[in-house]
């Protein structure tokens, strides 16, 4: 059957079940869009900027574990979503982005909006292409997909010549192999790792989990509560591992590192064996610690081997996916079941040390003002009114901090945030993608108001679709500064959208509340 | 320290640029680099040489591995594999000279090329460190153009 390039990627995208596209549409790409009943099996959301399409794609990637596609054009629609790409790279989200190019007759020459796609995108996504024919089209969209969604997931670029979307190719019913020589990801640990490791933590006296992005549960099998409640391990993780255990658990101690919690950040400094997983070793994070520094041992799995072992040395470093691996201790634990029980009663006074330190950071608490109106306090009643159960999304790096502490997740995957870089705007395009994603889940998206005038045009989007997304805009004195001439009620109505102010700690339980029976999307203005 | 990369990859478009920008990214030293392609002309064998120390040559590894065009990667320096390179001299000795230059080459396993009135190209295929044994002894006579390969390495043996 001889179909033109750009049917073929809408139907191997579909076939590929990447069927959840965030697009900008432009005269370039006509051959994509125009003929609406060629993409009715796909849902496609039209951003209002390039850049946008990627943080979409973000929170409905984050949210959901699902790989999403970025359609952009070329010129500086390919390098708007560089920000994107740089973000997604580092916490590793599988995004397919399509950017479009010049026409391959002008490819090389300096062209009107032609960009070094492939040279600019090189550092910044895991594997990128440029198609040179239509016939590669199908083989490179299923390596694409393969590359984007195995091993560490990342995102991966197709610089695709427009002229190429209306040339015409044979296609096949079935889609191509994948023959990539040199990729082979490793899911599995090494056995004799496995056992080593086992070895190490029941040797331990004062052992912590720490966690990162890379633990979140796959499907709905979590080996990692298995894992901690088996053993009796406390748990701390990083922002971008928040939700990746229960929330509640009385094993949890919360977020560690820079901004973390009291009892995290005392556990680590004293333990003698951390188990990492999932986690890059952002020095960001942990960079202070003695404990981590001057370690007596430290189980690192991850399966990016370049991760492992890249500040801190590990003594078993274990290369794989972080489920399956704490599945197979997990398997050789059950043959040494009265040793673990041993192991666990021997943490009783390990345990009663973190709870003195959890008791310590209660008593410090309860000294703070809970009267002021400042985004502590509004955090936590947003987690009262809500029961812990909404979606949160927010691009501010202190804000993700505050969050990430006051609000209790309970369910996986629904703090999003970002860990590679702070992205302007990110709060409000990932909700869209979030909210599209879980359509009966309350949304929220918190951000401020420098912000939010930074990148304000999703609002209309947001509008168009009918999403019914709660912003609270937080705003803190160095804001009142830059924004004191705007008039913030008219710039959120000029979208659309409700728009509720509030001015008092007293009066926020109502309004959110008010906000949150809203059937419509509503942006509530805590003017500080 | 100086370290001899063996890298095996595919032979398509952009693969070498993106062998470089990985070292210019991070900051690593390539101080010298050969490719081409194997007798199975879809892949192409890489020897690299840069310096750093152990902690530095492991991550250099481990990126490369990362690469997805990279098929394997190995580091050959303690192996004691057998390395060459490739010289090209222009030297300022003209076809008068050609037996004079002939014993100077021969301990080198070298040869003369080329020769005019007013100078000779010489060949030589050898060890780095004889090379530049070599160099020395012909810088009195004039050197007047030099060009030479990155290092070649191949292991003995099986493996």
């Amino acid at each position: 059957m001889r179909l033109t390039g750009a049917q073929i990627i809408l139907d191997t995208l579909f076939k590929l079940k990447l069927n959840r596209l965030f697009a900008y549409d432009d005269p370039s790409l006509k051959w994509l869009f125009s003929e609406r009943n060629q993409t009715d099996h796909l849902d496609i959301v039209f951003a209002k900027k390039p850049e946008n399409t990627m943080m979409m794609a973000m929170g409905y990637t984050r949210t959901t574990g699902l790989a999403s596609t970025v359609i952009v054009p070329s010129g500086s629609g390919t390098t708007q979503i560089v920000s994107g790409l740089v973000t997604a790279y580092l916490d590793s989200l599988p995004i397919l982005c399509i950017t479009g190019q010049v026409p391959s007759s002008v490819l090389g020459t300096d062209a009107f909006q032609e960009t070094d796609t492939i040279g600019m995108t090189q550092t910044c996504s895991k594997h990128n292409f440029l198609v040179k024919n239509c016939s590669e089209l199908e083989r490179i969209l299923v390596e694409a997909h393969h590359l984007c969604t195995t091993g560490r997931p990342g995102p991966v670029v197709i610089a695709l010549p427009i002229d190429l979307l209306e040339q015409l190719s044979e296609t096949s019913n079935t889609l191509p192999t994948v023959r990539l020589k040199g990729y082979r990801p490793v899911s599995k640990g090494h056995s004799g790792q496995i056992k080593k490791a086992l070895d190490l933590i029941l040797q331990s006296e004062k052992p912590l989990i720490y966690c990162g992005g890379g633990a979140m549960p796959t499907d709905d099998k979590s080996s990692l509560q298995d894992f901690a409640e088996l053993f009796n391990i406390p748990l701390a993780s990083t922002l971008t591992g928040t939700s990746a255990f229960l929330g509640s658990h009385p094993l949890n101690l919360g977020l560690i590192g820079r901004g973390g919690k009291t009892a995290s950040n005392m556990t680590a400094n004293s333990a003698d064996l951390v188990i990492a997983l999932g986690t890059r070793f952002n020095p960001h994070v942990i960079g202070k610690f003695e404990g981590f520094r001057l370690l007596s041992h430290l189980i690192h799995v991850d399966v990016d081997p370049a991760s492992i072992a890249r500040t801190n040395r590990a003594d078993v470093p274990i290369v794989g996916q972080t489920n399956e691996v704490l599945q197979q201790i997990l398997d050789l634990a059950s043959e040494k079941k009265s040793e673990i029980k041993r192991f666990r009663e021997s943490l009783s006074s390990w345990h009663e040390q973190i709870q003195t330190w959890r008791n310590q950071h209660q008593l410090s608490s309860q000294t703070r003002d809970h009267k002021i109106f400042d985004a502590k306090n509004c955090i936590k009643i947003v987690s009262q009114i809500t029961e812990n159960r909404a979606l949160l999304t927010c691009g501010h790096e202190n804000l993700s901090l505050i969050l990430a502490k006051q609000y209790t997740f309970n369910t996986p995957r629904f703090f999003c945030a970002t860990g590679g870089m702070e992205l302007l705007g990110f709060a409000i395009n990932s909700a869209i993608g979030a909210q599209l994603a879980h359509a009966e889940v309350p949304v929220i998206a918190i951000t401020t108001i420098k912000h939010l005038m930074m990148n304000p045009c999703e609002l209309m989007t947001i509008h168009e679709l009918k999403l019914p997304l709660r912003i609270v805009l937080l705003k803190s004195e160095i804001d009142q500064e830059n924004t004191k001439n705007l008039d913030v009620e008219m710039f959120v109505k000029s979208f659309g959208l409700t728009y509720i102010a509030c001015d008092q700690l007293k009066t926020f339980e109502t309004q959110f509340k008010r906000g949150l029976n809203l059937k419509k999307a509503v942006v509530l203005d805590c003017v500080f | 320290m100086k370290h001899t990369i063996s890298i095996l990859l595919e032979n398509e478009f952009g693969v070498l640029s993106r062998v470089a920008g990985l070292f210019t990214l991070r900051g690593y030293n390539i101080e010298s680099l050969s490719v081409a392609p194997t007798l199975d002309c879809s892949i192409s064998s890489m020897t690299l040489v840069t310096t750093g120390s152990p902690e530095i040559i492991e991550q250099i590894i481990k990126q490369l591995n990362k690469l997805v065009n990279v098929i394997k990667v190995q580091d050959v320096t303690s192996e004691n594999p057998i390395n060459r390179k490739l010289a090209l001299i222009k030297i300022n000795l003209g076809k008068r000279n050609f037996v004079k230059l002939k014993s100077i080459l021969a301990p080198f396993e070298g040869k003369v090329i080329d020769s005019d009135e007013r100078c000779s190209i010489v060949q030589v295929v050898n060890e780095e460190a004889e090379l530049e044994k070599l160099i020395e002894i012909l810088k009195p006579y004039g050197i007047m153009e030099y060009t030479a390969t990155g290092n070649l390495a191949i292991q003995k043996g099986k493996k």
